[in-house]
């Protein structure tokens, strides 16, 4: 639990109490980063660089209260970060096969628990043809399930543009999910 | 509600409960403690620099302001500095564009040389002489061990007539053959 002590030990430079932040504030800041990147060593990567920018700017948190969306806005924007550089660097390209996989674990009831690579794989084919405003809007309000307020408040869109990102999201995955499975 | 809709719903369900799974908190711990020591390290003899370079102001502003002018003065002394370098880096691939500018930098020997070479029937106009004072001198050089050499051959056909007839024989050849030409 992050409190405003801790948060006012770590900006007096104690990095003991730092390592408590890093503890609880991983977790959470992992499953974003690696549901929105779809990759695992990239998401911790991530998280890693979270972590020192977080400790750089320690300063500029208001409150404890805050610190959680104020983590998120940090992820986020690394995670943009990545993707573009992602895009850049090469083309995704869904097989069947994945797809098969997928299905097998729909077609159980009740649903299975997926392990790291599995979620990976079905995040890559389902989100990576949307672009990484849709992917993050899509992450953060229908698997993490945040208000629009905290959306906007993390991504900086305004309610109108999470909205139509989350629209086209949910129309690309559903067709995506018709056409495959 | 369509059977597509189910699917998302079950997908989303799925990727809800499945929470990735964050391995070696411990080492990533240590790897952003580590990365922060040695920023801090940075930070820290930055600082004591700063600290020994201005520790006999005791006034904020004026210790602010004089880093500040320090800083711009370093900067530009370093953009002069490359700037030079440029310049004396460009020098060498300057020509001397004139005989008038070429000809002083010669020594004597060098300017019989040159004149002896007019007066072997080679026109060198002030407009073609591009090159500098030490690309002569070469030149010359090169010409003088070619004549040598031209009177190293010449003796050495001299002396063997065989060799003389054979090249004469030739020579009728090549000339035999133009003419047919």
């Amino acid at each position: 639990m992050i409190d405003q002590g801790l948060i006012e030990q770590c900006r007096k430079g104690n990095l003991q109490n730092f390592r408590e932040v890093i503890k609880s504030a991983s977790p959470f800041a992992f499953s974003v980063a690696f549901r929105i990147l779809g990759d695992e060593d990239l998401a911790k990567d991530v998280v890693q660089d979270t972590m020192v920018t977080v400790w750089e700017k320690l300063n500029k948190i208001k409150s404890a209260a805050s610190f959680r969306t104020w983590l998120y806005r940090i992820v986020v924007n690394k995670c943009y970060d990545h993707l573009r550089k992602k895009k850049r660097e090469s083309e995704f390209r869904p097989d069947d096969k994945a797809w098969a996989v997928i299905s097998n674990h729909l077609s159980e009831e009740p649903a299975s628990v997926l392990e790291n690579e599995e979620i990976a794989r079905l995040i890559n084919l389902l989100i990576n043809k949307l672009s990484p405003r849709q992917k993050a809007v899509f992450v953060l309000s229908e698997i993490e399930e945040m208000s629009n307020d905290e959306i906007s408040e993390i991504t900086g869109m305004s309610k109108t543009l999470i909205k139509a990102n989350l629209h086209y999201a949910r129309k690309n995955i559903t067709g995506m999910i018709e056409k495959y499975l | 509600m369509t059977s597509e809709s189910e699917k998302y719903k079950k997908v989303l369900s799925i990727l809800r409960q499945s929470a990735p799974k964050l391995d070696g908190v411990e080492n990533m711990e240590e790897n952003v403690i580590g990365r922060i020591g040695r920023i801090g390290r940075i930070h820290r003899s930055f600082s004591d620099l700063i600290e020994s370079i201005f520790a006999w102001i005791y006034i904020g502003w004026v210790r602010r302001s004089l880093v500040t002018a320090s800083a711009l003065l370093v900067l530009f002394f370093v953009h002069q500095q490359t700037i030079i370098m440029k310049g004396v880096n460009n020098l060498n691939k300057r020509a001397i564009a004139t005989e008038a500018e070429s000809f002083p930098v010669l020594n004597d020997a060098i300017e019989k040389q040159l004149m002896m070479l007019k007066l072997t029937g080679r026109r060198i106009s002030a407009s073609d002489l591009e090159i500098s004072g030490k690309q002569l001198e070469q030149i010359l050089n090169s010409y003088n061990e070619l004549q040598e050499k031209y009177s190293d051959l010449i003796k050495i056909i001299e002396e063997d007539p065989a060799l003389k007839e054979s090249i004469e024989k030739k020579l009728a050849e090549e000339r035999n053959k133009k003419s047919n030409l």
